[in-house]
């Protein structure tokens, strides 16, 4: 993998051996990335999601940093958006353009709520996602329900998830089952 | 044995300098003590003499080999090792660690000029391993390093990493004069203070992500005492020698 995402950096990619392991160190806009050339693959989750509904942008983002560092520390589940905070969630397709995979999720769109279908109540002026990938579906549940917990306060008018009509695969986490307080069996 | 090492202990204080790069290093885990023992070295001014001349040896063949005593005058240290740990118990002389390909050197005290730097008129020095010294290091340690690690707790001599192919030299007190000239590639990291070599140009303030994972490593494989502010820290990036490749890099924490 690595040796071959290095190729990215135009000649100006570096390696270093620490351990043992080989590493590549590809410049890019923000700073530097780094990749192992080579590691193990298997099959995970992607996509475990929930939605913070607020009052304001800044209660939003309050919320969703603290879910954030919720979940940071546990094991076998990333956050794979910068940040591990999604600003603009997508629902699948498209209204208007054919052969679009995903568009901008209106109904969670505060500034749509008087021209589409929406999903928000009335107090709610700003939505933030956070999306869990892991190796099971046990610790994407269990980081849900972690990052949930830190992110309910002052500001939070509620809770959602996307659900994208059960279309986006085969795991369905159902927060009501996540939260309720037999979610820890998960 | 001795815990699963092999001692070699100076029998007496060193008063000519020793030449030790003829010690097949590599193979020392796989000889008993007579075997050791016959290992040629020379001494200036008097000749070929063996090691167990010099050192009381004791113990069974085993994966790690340490050396006591001052041995600020014996040269060529781990010349040539491939693998396993060579524990120096006190300072090391010149040449520390020449031709290395792989294993662990760890100098204890003090090391010479020339820690895994290339021989005079050689292309390149050591091509793997990890050197470990706990004090300072001579001048040119790490010259023409092409691959592997060096890491010196205080302080390092003029010209740290002169001629450097690549490989990384990490130095936890202040960085001596003129350090990375005529480099193509490598890095130079430094926690104390340094002057950058006048053909480096500063690129920016960042955290290299490679440093965290190369501390953490350091901290848990050598006990090196990495500070929480150092693997957070923010580094001083120099780019360099412009006169050469320019892939090398500076990089000085920023306390």
């Amino acid at each position: 993998m690595g040796s071959a995402l290095r190729l990215f950096g135009d000649g100006f990619q570096g390696s270093k051996v620490i351990g043992g392991k080989r590493f590549w160190r590809i410049p890019v806009m923000e700073g530097e990335f780094l990749v192992e050339e080579k590691f193990g693959l298997q099959k995970g989750i992607g996509g475990g999601n929930f939605l913070i509904l607020a009052t304001s942008p800044d209660a939003a983002l309050a919320a969703a940093e603290a879910g954030v560092e919720a979940i940071a520390p546990l094991q076998g589940v990333i956050l794979p958006f910068p940040g591990g905070v999604v600003r603009s969630g997508s629902k699948v397709g498209s209204r208007r353009t054919k052969g679009m995979v995903a568009s901008t999720n209106d109904a969670f769109c505060p500034t749509l709520r008087a021209v589409t279908t929406t999903a928000l109540p009335e107090t709610v002026n700003s939505v933030l996602e956070i999306v869990v990938d892991g190796l099971d579906a046990r610790v994407v549940a269990q980081a849900l329900r972690a990052g949930i917990d830190a992110a309910c306060r002052d500001g939070i008018v509620g809770i959602t998830a996307g659900n994208y009509g059960g279309k986006l695969g085969p795991h369905h986490f159902h927060l009501r089952q996540i939260m309720s307080p037999d979610g820890r069996a998960w | 044995m001795t815990g699963g090492e092999t001692v070699l202990t100076l029998r007496a204080p060193l008063r000519r300098r020793l030449d030790a790069t003829g010690v097949a290093w590599a193979a020392l885990p796989g000889l008993d003590a007579e075997g050791i023992g016959s290992q040629e070295v020379w001494v200036e001014g008097e000749g070929r003499a063996v090691l167990g001349d010099v050192f009381e040896v004791h113990g069974a063949p085993a994966p790690r080999v340490r050396l006591v005593g001052d041995l600020t005058l014996v040269d060529g240290i781990g010349a040539g090792l491939s693998g396993g740990d060579l524990v120096v118990d006190g300072d090391a002389g010149r040449y520390l660690g020449r031709d290395m390909r792989g294993g662990v050197i760890e100098v204890r005290g003090n090391a010479d000029s020339h820690a895994g730097a290339a021989q005079p008129g050689a292309k390149r020095g050591m091509t793997g391993g990890e050197i470990v010294i706990r004090g300072s290091a001579g001048p040119q340690v790490g010259a023409g390093l092409r691959r592997g690690m060096i890491v010196v707790e205080r302080d390092t001599g003029e010209a740290t990493g002169r001629g450097m192919l690549a490989g990384t030299i990490l130095v936890f007190g202040s960085v001596g004069p003129d350090p990375g000239l005529w480099s193509k590639r490598g890095s130079i990291v430094a926690y104390g203070s340094l002057t950058p070599s006048a053909p480096y140009r500063y690129a920016c303030t960042y955290r290299p992500p490679y440093l965290r994972v190369t501390l953490t490593y350091l901290k848990a494989r050598h006990r090196v005492p990495v500070t929480p502010e150092q693997l957070a820290g923010h580094y001083r990036r120099y780019s360099g020698d412009l006169a050469e490749l320019g892939a090398g890099e500076i990089l000085a924490w920023i306390p």
